[in-house]
């Protein structure tokens, strides 16, 4: 199993350590919803879930993934593990 | 002078930078003002490896720690004292194992200490200098020494790095030593400075494409963002997680200010009239 990624709340927004590739990742609204969102929806269902756009949807997920913050098994979107700080 | 010259017979100096010992080997016009710089700095971390440092007669400087090489370059002709301090400088910070840092500037107003962050060519150095000669104590000019868990900032105390265009921007200098000189740059050690750790009041991250204009709020959130993007413990994988956490931790109990410093006095002047 992974070793969680440290994150933290500030001022409201969700700042993740991204230690696979040393860098620090501030969330963007709709990035934080969609990232909240992954708990086993498909993107279609996180799309309909939030009544937004599903390529805004398609996107955040990129960036997400890019992050190490998500992850898709089949269809199924999960968070990554994460510790907070 | 140039380094590279020979003058001067090789000589072995040892120089303590507060609690850490760097090991100067090569020509004394070059070790001299590099000891007489490094002598002015304050490391509180005890136990730290040592630097060695040999310059060649033909200007070749090369750095070892433990035995491992660390950094070799050439120094330029000109201006050849601050890359070989930015590199000593840079040893150091890479090699603490307690406190955090971050390339910025520091100093204190009314017993809290103010940090300045920015690019370079941000108006780090300058607003440095117009705050102390309004009576502001010297932290740094770009190292701050931070220990996370008891919100305080360090005295790191490396010498104003005052160039020509710097000098202008200040106006009349606050009173200062002479430490050191390279061609139109001179090393500038405050007469008023910190001697202890000081509670960190506020990181200010400035923004020289932006007129100066009353300090504004900012996100610790963002501020975060903008600290990992700095020279900072954040450069290093083994103290990436310290680093976050510890940074958190401190943002927390910290206010968080964004300035504009295209005119980096102007800046100054509005920042500490807010306090």
């Amino acid at each position: 199993m992974n070793e969680p990624m440290l994150a933290a709340t500030l001022d409201g927004r969700v700042i993740v350590l991204d230690t696979k590739n040393a860098r620090v990742v501030l969330m963007d609204a709709l990035s934080e919803r969609v990232w909240r969102s992954c708990r086993g929806l498909t993107e279609k269902e996180i799309a309909t879930h939030l009544g937004e756009a599903p390529l805004s949807v398609q996107s955040s997920l990129q960036d997400l993934v890019a992050a190490g913050l998500v992850t898709r098994e089949q269809d199924s979107w999960t968070q990554a593990n994460v510790a907070w700080v | 002078m140039s380094p590279g010259s020979s003058i001067e017979t090789a000589a072995l100096n040892v120089v303590y930078a507060g609690a850490w010992r760097v090991h100067l080997h090569g020509p004394a016009q070059v070790t001299r003002p590099l000891k007489a710089i490094l002598s002015s700095i304050a490391i509180p971390e005890e136990n730290l490896p040592a630097l060695e440092v040999f310059i060649s007669n033909r200007g070749i400087a090369h750095g070892m720690v433990d035995g491992t090489d660390v950094w070799t370059f050439a120094l330029p002709k000109r201006r050849w004292l601050s890359p070989l301090v930015g590199y000593a400088v840079g040893t150091a910070v890479s090699l603490l194992r307690e406190l955090h840092f971050l390339h910025a500037g520091a100093v204190v107003l009314n017993g809290r200490a103010y940090v300045l962050v920015g690019p370079p060519g941000a108006g780090k150095t300058s607003m440095v200098g117009v705050l102390l000669r309004r009576g502001a104590a010297y932290l740094s000019d770009e190292v701050a020494l931070f220990d996370a868990k008891a919100g305080t900032v360090y005295p790191f105390a490396l010498p104003m790095t005052v160039k020509p265009w710097t000098a202008r921007a200040i106006g009349p200098l606050p009173p200062a030593h002479l430490v050191a000189a390279d061609a139109d740059i001179r090393y500038l050690q405050p007469v008023r400075r910190a001697e202890a750790p000081v509670p960190l009041d506020s990181l200010v991250l400035l923004d020289p494409a932006q007129r100066a204009s009353a300090p504004a709020e900012l996100s610790r959130a963002e501020m975060l963002l903008a600290l990992s993007e700095q020279p900072s413990s954040f450069r290093y994988r083994e103290r990436l997680e310290a680093a976050f956490s510890d940074f958190v931790g401190l943002l927390r109990r910290t206010r968080c200010l964004r300035v504009g410093s295209a005119d980096p006095a102007k800046a100054a002047n509005m920042l500490e009239q807010s306090l």
